[in-house]
């Protein structure tokens, strides 16, 4: 390749963050919390720095698998009513 | 708003209640004298929704969970501080307890966290990352076999890190909801979810989920 690379005198990394410090502002970017020449920065790097590209996509598909894998919040059913007794039944016992 | 008349109230120093929390002193009162009538009123009250959350993180054993969750709670109740709400600290409870009972059952090894963090040289990735799966899913939802990979990356981690991407990611609590929850810093909430996303990158990219619902 040609172009000069990480470790070349004349390398420039993309957005002039390194893919660490892009790393270290993927939960900001997530939430919309980073400054201005941050996510300038933080997009430049993305698009001129394909691991880093595959690294958000990674990111972003992990929180939505673990909201994914709590399941859908059931509109709270009521507890079973011989459930609640059990419950009351325990607490009574165990307070003599 | 009514003057309660003739009832003492007891305030958390230098702290003033938030209305809500105000309105539940009456409550909390009874529950502390240890009223069966007020316990019937908590247990239907906040049951619905505990069982849930539950189902939620420990779908085969929710009503087991709730009863734990209640007992803990029962215990706790001359503890209870009156700073967060009954419903706040009775879903922390019910999601400890839920964790517990999901622990006790699969026994996995946790990770150590730092091993899975991305490696670079010099600042700047050696490779592309292997990238985690995107689900063949109808309506973003995941099969079975899905979340059960994705739980079992899940509970690898250790168990500060588990906490809070359970409360945040699956419950959907704000990170100063779960600091004030666990009782850290917002920053170590944050840090703490941002180096679990990363270790679940790793865990999920090289997972059984590869394959789950994809073929
Ligand atoms: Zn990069």
């Amino acid at each position: 390749m040609s172009n000069p690379q990480p470790g070349d005198s004349d390398f420039v990394p993309p957005g002039g963050i390194t893919c660490e410090r892009c790393v270290e502002f993927l939960l900001d970017h997530s939430e919309g919390t980073l400054m201005p020449e941050e996510l300038r920065a933080f997009e430049e790097h993305i698009a001129a720095c394909p691991p880093c590209g595959a690294y958000l996509a990674n990111y972003t598909r992990v929180a939505r698998l673990a909201e994914a894998a709590g399941g859908p919040s059931p509109g709270s059913l009521p507890a079973p009513q011989r459930l609640i007794d059990a419950i009351l039944r325990a607490r009574r016992h165990s307070h003599g | 708003m009514e003057r309660s008349v003739g009832s003492e109230t007891h305030e958390i120093a230098g702290r003033t209640p938030s209305p809500e929390a105000a309105a539940e002193q009456p409550l909390v009162h009874r529950l502390k004298a240890g009223e069966d009538a007020a316990y019937a009123d908590l247990v239907a009250a906040h049951s619905g929704r505990m069982l849930a959350v539950a189902a939620r993180i420990c779908p085969e054993e929710a009503e087991d969970v709730l009863q734990e969750a209640f007992i803990s709670a029962f215990k706790a109740m001359p503890k209870f501080d009156g700073r967060s709400l009954l419903g706040t600290w009775l879903h922390r409870i019910t999601v400890n307890a839920a964790l517990m009972r999901r622990r006790s059952r699969s026994r996995r090894r946790e990770v150590d966290v730092e091993g899975l963090m991305p490696r670079f040289r010099g600042g700047f990735f050696e490779a592309t990352p292997e990238p985690v799966p995107e689900p063949v899913t109808a309506g973003g939802l995941l099969d079975i076999e899905q979340k059960k990979a994705v739980w079992a990356a899940i509970e690898r981690l250790p168990e500060d890190y588990r906490t809070v991407v359970v409360l945040r990611d699956m419950e959907g609590l704000s990170s100063s909801a779960v600091a004030a929850s666990l009782g850290v810093s917002d920053a170590l909430v944050r840090q703490r979810l941002h180096r679990a996303r990363l270790a679940l990158t790793k865990l999920l990219a090289a997972s059984e989920f590869a394959g789950a619902g994809a073929s």
